[in-house]
């Protein structure tokens, strides 16, 4: 591979995604997808020495021991007839420096009773020394590297347990060329999950091969974990950088799928918002609509006001109309009555006349004295009174009927006056009351209007509300469709891009490399003593299917158990004859075995692999495979005893 | 020097008086009792007595107000059933304008000299004024006497003219309102209103129409109730 393959993986990325290179390089840098095609070179690590001391505690008495192992290549055996006589311990405190953290395995009182171990390992060419001293059962000591000039120098030192776990995972993973693999961990009973890190503490367990062997690989079935070990330990490129942008896209999927939920939800709680507000608002407008338009009212007010005004200027005039009217009413009334008065008067007085002046006086008033014939005579003859002598009045008496046509007329015109004045004031009164009638109604006006204003600080507060209530509906309305747009997903496709793009990138590199591990692990197997196996296949889930015998594939979990060792180690020693072969693999090379074949009966099987294994270590000079066994007597046939330390029956190995 | 010439106003003015008054006399007099004969004309056909209460009787004459007053007291008193109906008449006819003659008041009440229209009567032979002096009382009493020929004429006049009916029966009414009470009974009912009472010597009685039309109503719903 070439810096070329990063840049056309880069813009491959881009093309998927539809992004910028730019974008791409910076989604990628801020999930810390970086590309790992540098093939990795193999490194071999082996243990040289393991040396503990303590005291056991065996029915009170207490018993001071020391025990130290030299070691170097090729298999090496610890082996005591009786169980439970610390040949696992060996084992576990090999486990328990490499990772800083004592496997599950060691007992609590075995665990008590050891007050120090060291053990020193070689990674390549580098001679490390590991010393822990337990003084209260917490783990306190240093790393140290021995030089080739026989000075040391140290690496790291511990006071507690976490302390000693993370100084050897950052020692080992440096060291081994190992890189943490991201991995999912889903929370119960969900889709979510959050990414972990599998790192030395999972490397290391896959290195040994106790009394469990559910999985090829490791004991951690989570996250596919022990697939992405075996394509670690292949070796295979694009692996890490896959298994990085896979978590990515995977929580990023997760986050995006929280991130649209909780809008949904948002959004479900706005919708449910907005329909009580736009209730609330329709309220507030029918209770506004209850109010006058306060415009209306102020300038029905003034036009009323005004109205009074010119209402109360016709009154005055209409009352001064009418007073003069009824003054006019009354002068044609006594001009009417003064004539019908003097009318009668006159018809009385005709009367009058024409009864006395057929009378003759018979008296003087004045004397008594009678009125004579010959007055009478002389007043006929000379025109001279008859009572006073005086000179009788010329013409005609006095003729009434001029005066009384005239008068008649003069009455007859004054009825008409009257008449004529009447019906004025009559109108005139009419029209005074009309608007007197309309000054009130005016005025009960102004006085509802007025009322009405009053209401004014009312209706500003109905109006307010309602203004308000747009607002915030508006609001609203925006907070939700700012909700409904797409949230960018322009990440989500670079991340998937990158997945893809990867994936494809590690599933060419590793074809091949599969394709020779099968091969490998059937060869393998048929020399552990697997019966008839003819096929095997493992997938990059670290998921094994072998073919015996002409029958349909078996998985690995339906093998036996002393299949499933076989199959465990022919897969790591294929992992480092492909590695071997093709100057790549992480896998260091050493193999802890407890207890091999503890579940058969037939002996010679466990002797043919233990040989078998024996005869790998010359071919692969890098090959460590530490055993502890119960069977003493099968592996002295097998192991050389220069590397065998064996406790002989009643013995004890420490 | 000439002697004063009387205009056409005045002199009818005396002739209606006269017809007034003689209608008056007419109904106010009452029969010749035989101590009345001794100074009684011998064509003497009633008498009426006292110069005042002609001027009692002329001022319900003259003024309808007063008299309508009167009557709705009457009725009141229910002495007068149809008192309301007459003023009703008195009222619609608007008499208390149309027939208001007003008088002043003097020391002894209403009083307008009545000398020419009783020369009037008296040159015509109609009626005849007898005025004896009383020497205990000290005072001069003036007894009308109706005589025959002012009877006649009375009778003749209200027959034979429309217009003069009316005086012959509101002096009836009038002379049935004073009834046989005298002089001084008159003057002191007279007083008893308050207008009258009130109103200055020697100035206008005024009319009391208004009170009269008021009081009237009041009545007549009283009646209707």
């Amino acid at each position: 591979m070439s810096a070329g393959g990063i840049e056309e993986w880069l813009s491959a990325i881009a093309a998927r995604a539809e992004a910028s290179p730019e974008a791409v390089e910076g989604v990628l840098a801020k999930h810390a997808i970086r590309p790992s095609i540098a093939p990795p070179r193999p490194r071999a690590l082996r243990i040289e020495r393991i040396a503990f001391s303590g005291t056991k505690i065996i029915h009170g008495a207490e018993t001071p021991f020391a025990f130290a192992w030299d070691l170097g290549p090729g298999l090496w055996c610890v082996a005591s007839h009786d169980n439970l006589v610390g040949k696992s311990t060996v084992l576990h405190l090999v486990l328990w420096a490499l990772r800083g953290e004592p496997p599950r395995g060691l007992q609590a009182d075995v665990r008590s009773w050891i007050r120090s171990f060291a053990v020193g390992m070689r990674i390549d060419d580098e001679r490390l020394t590991v010393e822990v001293a337990l003084p209260n059962g917490e783990a306190k000591g240093r790393v140290r590297r021995l030089n080739l000039d026989g000075s040391t120098t140290e690496l790291g030192t511990f006071e507690t347990a976490r302390a000693f776990s993370e100084t050897m995972a950052a020692l080992m993973m440096e060291r081994l060329g190992l890189e943490p693999i991201p991995y999912r961990m889903k929370f119960p009973g969900s889709d979510d999950g959050r990414t972990v890190f599998a790192a030395w503490p999972a490397y290391a367990m896959s290195l040994y091969f106790g009394d469990r062997h559910e999985l090829l690989l490791g004991d951690n079935p989570h996250g596919n974990l022990p697939g992405r070990m075996l394509e670690m330990f292949v070796g295979v490129s694009w692996a890490a950088t896959s298994f990085a942008a896979q978590a990515a896209k995977t929580q990023n999927e997760q986050e995006l799928r929280n991130a649209e939920r909780r809008a949904k939800e948002d959004r479900a709680q706005r919708l449910a918002g907005l329909e009580m507000l736009e209730q609330e608002l329709a309220a507030a407008r029918a209770h506004l609509e209850t109010f006058a338009d306060v415009a209306e009212v102020s300038r029905d007010l003034d036009r009323t006001v005004a109205e009074i005004g010119a209402l109360s200027v016709a009154a005055t005039d209409l009352a001064a109309q009418e007073a003069q009217a009824t003054d006019v009413v009354e002068t044609a009334r006594r001009a009417w009555t003064a004539w019908r008065k003097r009318l009668r008067e006159i018809e009385e007085a005709q009367a009058a006349q024409q009864y006395f002046q057929l009378l003759q006086p018979r008296f003087c008033p004045r004397c008594h004295r009678g009125i004579a014939d010959a007055d009478y005579a002389r007043e006929h003859a000379e025109h001279a009174c008859s009572v006073c002598a005086g000179p009788m009045p010329e013409g005609d008496p006095a003729d009434f009927q001029a005066e009384l046509e005239t008068t008649r007329a003069n009455e007859a015109e004054a009825r008409q006056v009257l008449a004529e004045a009447t019906t004025a004031a009559t109108d005139v009164r009419a029209r005074l009351k009309a608007a007197h009638d309309a000054l009130a109604r005016a005025r009960a006006r102004v006085a509802e209007l007025n009322a009405q204003a009053s209401r004014a600080a009312e209706r500003h507060a109905a109006e307010r509300r309602v203004i308000e209530l747009q607002a915030r509906l508006a609001d609203r309305r925006q907070l939700i469709d700012a909700g409904r747009s797409d949230p960018d997903r322009a990440e989500s496709r670079i991340l998937a891009a990158a997945a893809a793009e990867t994936d494809r990138r590690a599933r060419a590199a590793e074809a091949t490399l599969f394709d020779a591990l099968n091969e490998q692990i059937i060869d393998l197997a048929k020399r552990f003593g697997v019966a008839a196996v003819e096929r095997a296949r493992i997938d990059r889930s670290a998921r094994l299917k072998v073919w015996k015998g002409g029958a349909a594939a078996m998985n690995y979990g339906d093998l036996t158990p002393g299949e499933r060792v076989r199959l465990r180690l022919a897969t790591v020693i294929a992992l480092l004859r492909v590695g071997q072969r093709l100057g790549l693999g992480r896998h260091p090379g050493l193999v802890l075995v407890d207890s091999p074949g503890s579940e058969e009966t037939r002996e010679g099987d466990v002797a043919a692999l233990l040989g078998e294994i024996n005869a790998l270590t010359t071919e692969l000079p890098h090959l460590q495979v530490l055993v502890a066994s119960a069977q003493p007597e099968i592996v002295t046939r097998a192991v050389d005893p220069a590397r065998l330390r064996l406790a002989g029956p009643g013995e004890t190995l420490w | 020097m000439a002697r004063p010439e009387m205009t056409d106003d005045e002199f009818t003015r005396i002739q209606r008086d006269a017809i007034r008054i003689l209608f008056l006399i007419d109904a106010g007099a009452s029969a010749l009792t035989d101590a009345d004969a001794v100074h009684a004309p011998a064509d003497a056909a009633g008498i009426l007595r006292s110069e005042t209460r002609l001027q009692k009787l002329d001022f319900w004459m003259r003024n309808p107000d007063y008299l309508a007053d009167e009557l709705l007291d009457e009725y009141q008193a229910g002495l007068r059933p149809n008192g309301l109906d007459i003023v009703r008449g008195i009222l619609e006819s608007e008499e208390p304008d149309l027939r208001r003659y007003p008088m002043i008041r003097f020391k002894f009440g209403a009083f307008e000299p009545l000398t020419e229209p009783l020369s009037l009567l008296r040159s015509f032979g109609f009626v005849e004024i007898w005025r004896a002096g009383d020497a205990l009382k000290g005072v001069r009493e003036t007894t009308y006497f109706l005589l025959k020929a002012g009877r006649q004429a009375a009778a003749d006049m209200a027959a034979r003219f429309s217009v003069l009916q009316w005086y012959r029966e509101r002096a009836a009414l009038v002379v049935s309102v004073a009834g046989d009470m005298t002089a001084t009974e008159l003057k002191e009912r007279q007083y008893k209103r308050q207008e009258y009472a009130s109103t200055e010597l020697r100035a206008v009685i005024p009319p009391i129409t208004a009170r009269v039309k008021t009081r009237f109503e009041s009545l007549r719903k009283g009646a209707a109730a």
